[in-house]
């Protein structure tokens, strides 16, 4: 028990350095929600029961965190580095897209049976960009959480919902 | 006897309009204190900054194309402040306005940064309730402070964002409605001195 709980910490601090790392770097985009943000949600009215779905499954979340750049010539190194530098055999591989030009990763943590966090690496020939979005995850949702939201790239985890 | 009724009518108008005035100065003196004291500090620090005052009914009137989306951002807004702080003051400090409003219970919700611009919001609760918002953007030039009292949707706080970038509808309808006002103040200066 002791051993997990280091180790999920050890995880945590992993990847909050990574993410740390970028966002001290003016050149980066970067975008962290807390989980007060998300919890605000709940007040919300929902017009549809579809739309009360998302705003549960958004008051679930506990925090986003992304950073990103565009227009990059080292966007593709970037990737590379990001796979380097996140304990991704602590997370299990869900989804990969490749385009013809953009790779997409899409995994997760799983804690007592739910999924924890979700982690999104993506990297273009000149885009890059990581997103950790952490909480109680409902997968099913996600896709409609980042329509919500206009986080880009989570639209891909529709096909998976349809298969 | 008519004369002195009439008299009595607008003595009686005087002293209403009198109180109403008296009322509505309470009032306003009352709002002022609701905003942030780091926002009234900020502009006295930096005298050429600009502020302007919106309440949801001057907010309401500056969407003139009755744009159904920028009702919804604004219907929760009781009171709003917008200051524009031009940085060419030495000792300008992010940081420090940034725990400045946290000493006043402000909690960073999120943050963010764009192109160079830095994007953050708080709020301040009391009784599990939102009762004030701040919205912080960054650049190298300038500080944008949006202080206001009540709040925004939150579902429409990205599209509050992407409209507060460089293409800024809500910018837009607000420096429109600033340059009309400007723009009527000169016009009025012009008859004056006819």
């Amino acid at each position: 028990m002791v051993v997990v709980a280091t180790g999920a910490q050890a995880q945590n601090d992993a990847i909050t350095k990574f993410f740390n790392k970028y966002s001290a770097d003016e050149s980066f985009t970067q975008v962290t929600i807390s989980s007060k943000m998300f919890g605000l949600f709940t007040n919300m009215e929902a017009d549809t029961p579809e739309d009360k779905e998302v705003l549960d499954a958004i008051s679930k979340l506990k925090g986003l965190r992304i950073v990103a750049k565009d227009n990059t010539d080292n966007a593709r190194a970037l990737y590379k580095e990001a796979f380097s530098l996140i304990p991704t055999k602590e997370y299990e591989e869900l989804m990969s897209v490749r385009d013809k030009d953009k790779d997409m990763k899409f995994m997760i943590k799983e804690s007592g049976g739910k999924i924890s966090e979700l982690l999104m690496i993506a990297g273009g020939t000149k885009e890059f960009m990581v997103m950790s979005l952490f909480g109680e995850i409902d997968l099913k949702q996600i896709s409609r959480i980042g329509k919500k939201m206009n986080v880009s790239g989570l639209e891909n985890l529709e096909k998976m919902n349809k298969n | 006897m008519i004369t002195s009724i009439k008299h009595l009518r607008n003595h009686s108008k005087m002293k209403f309009f009198k109180s109403l005035i008296a009322l509505l100065l309470i009032l306003a003196t009352v709002a002022v204190h609701g905003q942030s004291k780091t926002t009234d500090a900020l502009q006295k620090k930096y005298p050429d900054s600009r502020a302007f005052f919106f309440y949801n009914n001057t907010l309401r009137m500056i969407n003139q194309n009755e744009d159904k989306e920028f009702d919804d951002i604004i219907k929760d807004i009781e009171k709003m402040k917008f200051l524009m702080v031009k940085k060419t003051q030495s000792g300008f400090s992010y940081n420090e306005i940034v725990k400045d409003y946290k000493g006043e219970m402000f909690e960073e919700v999120m943050t963010s940064r764009y192109k160079g611009k830095n994007f953050d919001a708080f709020i301040k609760e009391k009784d599990g309730k939102t009762n004030a918002m701040l919205v912080l953007v960054n650049d190298d030039e300038n500080l944008f402070v949006l202080d206001i009292l009540g709040s925004i949707a939150l579902d429409k706080i990205t599209k509050f964002y992407s409209e507060m970038d460089e293409s800024s509808d809500i910018g837009r309808k607000i420096e429109q409605f600033i340059k009309k006002d400007d723009k009527k103040e000169d016009e009025n200066e012009k008859e004056d001195d006819k």
